[in-house]
C-alpha cells in the first residue's frame, strides 16, 4: 500500500480507515475457504448446472410450501437453496477487489433470481387456483409482501454471521442456520406466485424483501470479512489499488443505496403505524383493530382500518385529524366499523 | 374571461389578500371542513394553493363522507371549523337559524355579486348574506359508452318513453343490465336513490309540482309522488334492471358503481350520476362523443330540452377574522375554483368567466347547460328539505325500501310524519 499520506479524497480516507482497523492477515485455510466459493475454469459449467438444479428444486418446494401455507416446508426449501454461496462469493470478491469474480458472482445471482421467480410463477400456474385478492393469500405468502424493519435487522445480522462463519471451516456447520434466518428463495417464489396472480404491488414488495436481504448480506458480510483481515490481494501499484478500492466502494454504495431507501420507507411506515395505533386508542380505547393497512410511500398517508367496537363510533374525522397531527402528513382514511355483538343460544 | 373582468378579478383578489396579510395573524391557519374526499380533496387543496401562496396563510382542510353528522357535531364543540363547505341548503339554514355561522362582510358580498348569477341563490334558497357559492353539480346526467351503444344499434333516447323502451330492450337482450346503480355510502347511504326520484318527479310532474313537494304543499304520500317512486323502482331496481340486482345496489360503494360500465364485456349500459362522477372513472378514461364515455341529460316527457336537478356547495364562515374574509372572497372569485376547473370535475355559476378558456371541453358543455336561463332548473329536493329528514331519515328509509325491508307506504308516511314534526317545531 502507498505510504504517502492519503490524499483528501474519499478513496484516500477509506484507505486510511481500512489501514487503521487492520486485523491479523487471514490464514491460508480461511483464504482457501473463500476461494472455494466460486469455482473457476473447467469446474464452472458443472457448478452452474448443479446451482440451477438446486434453485429450481428449492423454489418449487418453497412455492408449494407457500401455497400450502406450511412454514416447515418453506424452511426445508431454504436448506436446499444454493443462493448463499454466490452471495458470499460476491461479498468476498468485493472486499478483496476481485473484480472478475465479483462479476461472475453477480451473473450467477442474477440467473438464480430469474430462475427462482420463473419456477414460482410456473408452480402458481399449476397449483394456485384463482386467488384475486391479497386477503385470500396464505399467511406465509402475505408475510413476505410486507418487508419491515425487522427483516432488515435479520438480514444484516445473518449476513454478519455468514461473514464470520465462511472463512472458519470449523464453524461451517452453522451456515445453514444463516440460510434459514435470512430467506432468499421464498421471497423469489412469492414474486413468481404473486406476479402470476396479477398482484403487482405484492410482487414488487416481495422482490424488495429479496433485494433488501441480498444487499444487507453482501454489505454486512463484507464488513465482517474486512474486520477479519481480508484485503485487496497482491501488491499492485497505487493506481490499480485505487481502481480496485473504487470498485469496492462503488459496490458497497450500490448495496447501501437501496438499503437506505428501503430503510427510510420502512421507518416511515412504522412511524405511520405507530401514529395510527396511538390515534385509534386515543379515539376510542374500547375499540379493537381487526385489520390495519397503512402506506406512507406517496406524499400522504393512506390508511385502511377494520374496527370492532361497542355502540356507535365517535366521529371518524377526529381520528383522521389525530393521525395527521401525529404523523405530520395529510391522510386518506377509510374505516369500516362493526358493532361487536354476542349471541348465545342453547338447545336441548 | 374578458380582459376587463380578468383585471377586476385580479384587483379584488389582490385587495383581499392585502386585507388578509395586514389582519390578525393566526398560527393554526384557516380550518376548513367539507364533503370532498380523495381526489376531490386533492383538487380542492390544489385550488386553494394560490390563496396560500399569495397570502402566506395556511388552509387546513378535512373532508368527510359523513359530512352532515360530523359538521353538526363539530359546529357546536371545540373543534368548530373556521369555514365549512355545505352541499345541503337545509343544513345551511339550520346553521343560520342556530346563529352558528356569521354573515359575510360587504367586501365578500360584492365579490360574490360581481361574479355569480343571482339565480344561484334562488335555486338553492340560500341566504345571500351568509353564503359564498362554490362548486355546482348537475345531477340529471346519464353516462354511457358510445362504442357500446353503436355496437348494439342503440340511440341516445330523446324522451322518457324512448328511455323506457331502451331499458326494456336492454333488459330483454340479457347481455348486460340497463343500469349501473348503487347506494352504499356509509351513513349517507341512499342518496343516489333520492336523486333518481327527484329527476322523475321534476320530469313527469313538472317544476310547479316539484316546488309544492319540496315546500310541503304536496305530501310524499301524494298519488303522483308515489307514482314517481314506483316508476323509479320499476325502471331501475326491479329484477336485474341494475347490475347485480338489489344485493349490489345495497353493497357497492357509490364511488365504485360505474366499474361494470367499463368492463369487457360491459356489465351495464348506462350510469345515471352527477357531473362529479368522472372523478370516479378509471384512470385514463376520456370523455366525449368519440371517446371512451359520453353523457346525455336524462330526457324529459317531450323532446324539449329536459329540466335539470342541480346541487351546489355553499361556503359559510364560523368566524370573521380578516384572513377568513380574504379566503371567502377568494372562493367567491373565479380564482377560487380555477385550478380544480382546469383538472375537470368543477362547475360554477360564474358569469364573468369565458367558459371556453376556464373549463375543459366536458365541463364547458355542462357549464353552458347550467348557465342556460331557458332551461328549467331545480335544486336537489332532499338537500333542501330540513336536514334531519332530507339528509338522514329519507336516505335511511329509501334504503330500507330498496332493500325490501319496509313497504313504500311505510317509507312515504314516515317521511311525511317527520316533515310535519320538523315544520311544526320550526
Amino acid at each position: 500500500m502507498n505510504d504517502q499520506p492519503g490524499p483528501q479524497s474519499s478513496i484516500g480516507l477509506a484507505r486510511e480507515w481500512i489501514g487503521s482497523i487492520r486485523a491479523a492477515p487471514p490464514d491460508e485455510d480461511a483464504v482457501a475457504a473463500l476461494d472455494d466459493l466460486l469455482p473457476e475454469g473447467s469446474a464452472l459449467p458443472q457448478y452452474v448446472a448443479r446451482f440451477a438444479a438446486l434453485i429450481a428444486l428449492s423454489s418449487s418446494i418453497a412455492a408449494f410450501g407457500l401455497l400450502a401455507n406450511s412454514g416447515a416446508v418453506v424452511i426445508g426449501a431454504m436448506l436446499v437453496a444454493p443462493l448463499m454461496t454466490p452471495i458470499m462469493g460476491a461479498a468476498a470478491a468485493t472486499v478483496r477487489a476481485q473484480n472478475r469474480r465479483l462479476l461472475l458472482a453477480m451473473v450467477i445471482i442474477a440467473g438464480g433470481t430469474v430462475l427462482a421467480i420463473a419456477v414460482g410463477w410456473f408452480v402458481s400456474l399449476l397449483a394456485a387456483g384463482r386467488v384475486i385478492d391479497v386477503r385470500a393469500l396464505p399467511e406465509e405468502i402475505r408475510s413476505r409482501t410486507f418487508p419491515g424493519l425487522l427483516d432488515l435487522g435479520i438480514a444484516i445480522t445473518a449476513g454478519a454471521a455468514a461473514g464470520f462463519i465462511q472463512p472458519r471451516r470449523s464453524t461451517i456447520s452453522a451456515l445453514p442456520g444463516v440460510g434459514i434466518a435470512v430467506a432468499l428463495v421464498p421471497p423469489l417464489a412469492t414474486v413468481g406466485i404473486t406476479a402470476h396472480l396479477g398482484l403487482a404491488g405484492e410482487a414488487r414488495n416481495a422482490f424488495l424483501l429479496y433485494l433488501t436481504n441480498l444487499a444487507a448480506i453482501i454489505f454486512s458480510a463484507g464488513i465482517v470479512l474486512l474486520l477479519s483481515g481480508f484485503r485487496p490481494e497482491g501488491s499492485p501499484g497505487a493506481g490499480v489499488i485505487r481502481v480496485r478500492l473504487a470498485v469496492t466502494l462503488a459496490a458497497v454504495a450500490a448495496v447501501a443505496v437501496p438499503l437506505t431507501l428501503h430503510t427510510q420507507s420502512v421507518i416511515l411506515d412504522q412511524r405511520l403505524r405507530s401514529a395510527v395505533l396511538a390515534a385509534v386508542e386515543a379515539w376510542d380505547d374500547d375499540v379493537r383493530i381487526v385489520d390495519e393497512r397503512s402506506d406512507a410511500t406517496s406524499g400522504r398517508a393512506e390508511v385502511e382500518l377494520l374496527l370492532v367496537g361497542r355502540g356507535d363510533p365517535a366521529p371518524v374525522y377526529q381520528l383522521a385529524e389525530d393521525i395527521t397531527a401525529r404523523f405530520g402528513r395529510p391522510v386518506d382514511l377509510r374505516v369500516r366499523y362493526q358493532t361487536d355483538q354476542l349471541f348465545v343460544v342453547s338447545t336441548r | 374571461m374578458s380582459a376587463r373582468a380578468a383585471r377586476a378579478a385580479l384587483v379584488v383578489f389582490a385587495t383581499t389578500v392585502a386585507a388578509c396579510t395586514s389582519g390578525t395573524s393566526v398560527d393554526r391557519g384557516i380550518v376548513v371542513f367539507g364533503p370532498y374526499t380523495g381526489r376531490d380533496a386533492d383538487l380542492f387543496a390544489e385550488s386553494v394553493d394560490a390563496f396560500e401562496q399569495a397570502s402566506g396563510v395556511d388552509v387546513v382542510y378535512t373532508g368527510s363522507a359523513d359530512f352532515v353528522e360530523d359538521l353538526r357535531q363539530r359546529s357546536g364543540g371545540n373543534r368548530r371549523p373556521d369555514v365549512a363547505i355545505v352541499p345541503q341548503p337545509g343544513l345551511v339554514n339550520d346553521l343560520i337559524e342556530r346563529d352558528a355561522v356569521l354573515p359575510l362582510s360587504d367586501t365578500v358580498r360584492s365579490v360574490v355579486d360581481e361574479h355569480h348569477e343571482p339565480s344561484v341563490f334562488e335555486d338553492a334558497a340560500w341566504d345571500a348574506d351568509y353564503v359564498v357559492p362554490f362548486r355546482r353539480t348537475i345531477k340529471s346526467l346519464v353516462w354511457y359508452r358510445p362504442d357500446v351503444f353503436e355496437a348494439n344499434g342503440w340511440a341516445v333516447p330523446e324522451t322518457l318513453d324512448e328511455l323506457w323502451d331502451l331499458v326494456e330492450t336492454i333488459d330483454e337482450d340479457e347481455v348486460m343490465s340497463p343500469w349501473c346503480f348503487s347506494i352504499f355510502s356509509g351513513r349517507a347511504t341512499g342518496w343516489p336513490a333520492t336523486d333518481w326520484v327527484e329527476d322523475l318527479v321534476l320530469r313527469e310532474l313538472g317544476p310547479e309540482a316539484y316546488d309544492e313537494w319540496v315546500t310541503g304543499i304536496r305530501d310524499f304520500d301524494d298519488d303522483e309522488i308515489r307514482a314517481a317512486f314506483e316508476r323509479f323502482d320499476e325502471m331501475v331496481v326491479a329484477g336485474e334492471r341494475s347490475f347485480g340486482g338489489v344485493r349490489q345496489i345495497l353493497q357497492t360503494e357509490v364511488a365504485a358503481t360505474s366499474s361494470p360500465l367499463f368492463g369487457d364485456p360491459p356489465g351495464c349500459a348506462m350510469f345515471k350520476q352527477a357531473s362529479f362522477a368522472d372523478n370516479w372513472f378509471p384512470d385514463g378514461v376520456e370523455i366525449g362523443p368519440d371517446d371512451d364515455v359520453d353523457l346525455f341529460v336524462l330526457p324529459g316527457t317531450s323532446a324539449e330540452p329536459p329540466p335539470l336537478v342541480v346541487g351546489g356547495d355553499a361556503v359559510v364562515q364560523f368566524d370573521d377574522r380578516s384572513d377568513i374574509e380574504a379566503f371567502m372572497a377568494f372562493l367567491g372569485s373565479p380564482e377560487g375554483g380555477r385550478a380544480w376547473a382546469r383538472e375537470g370535475g368543477y362547475l360554477g355559476d360564474l358569469r364573468t368567466v369565458d367558459t371556453d378558456s376556464y373549463y375543459p371541453p366536458t365541463e364547458e358543455r355542462l357549464a353552458e347547460l347550467l348557465l342556460d336561463d331557458d332551461r328549467v332548473r331545480r335544486f336537489d329536493a332532499s338537500d333542501v328539505l330540513p336536514v334531519n329528514v332530507g339528509s338522514e331519515l329519507l336516505w335511511q328509509r329509501i334504503t330500507s325500501w330498496v332493500g325490501g325491508t319496509i313497504t313504500l307506504d311505510e317509507l312515504l308516511t314516515s317521511v311525511d310524519t317527520a316533515l310535519e314534526n320538523e315544520r311544526s317545531s320550526g
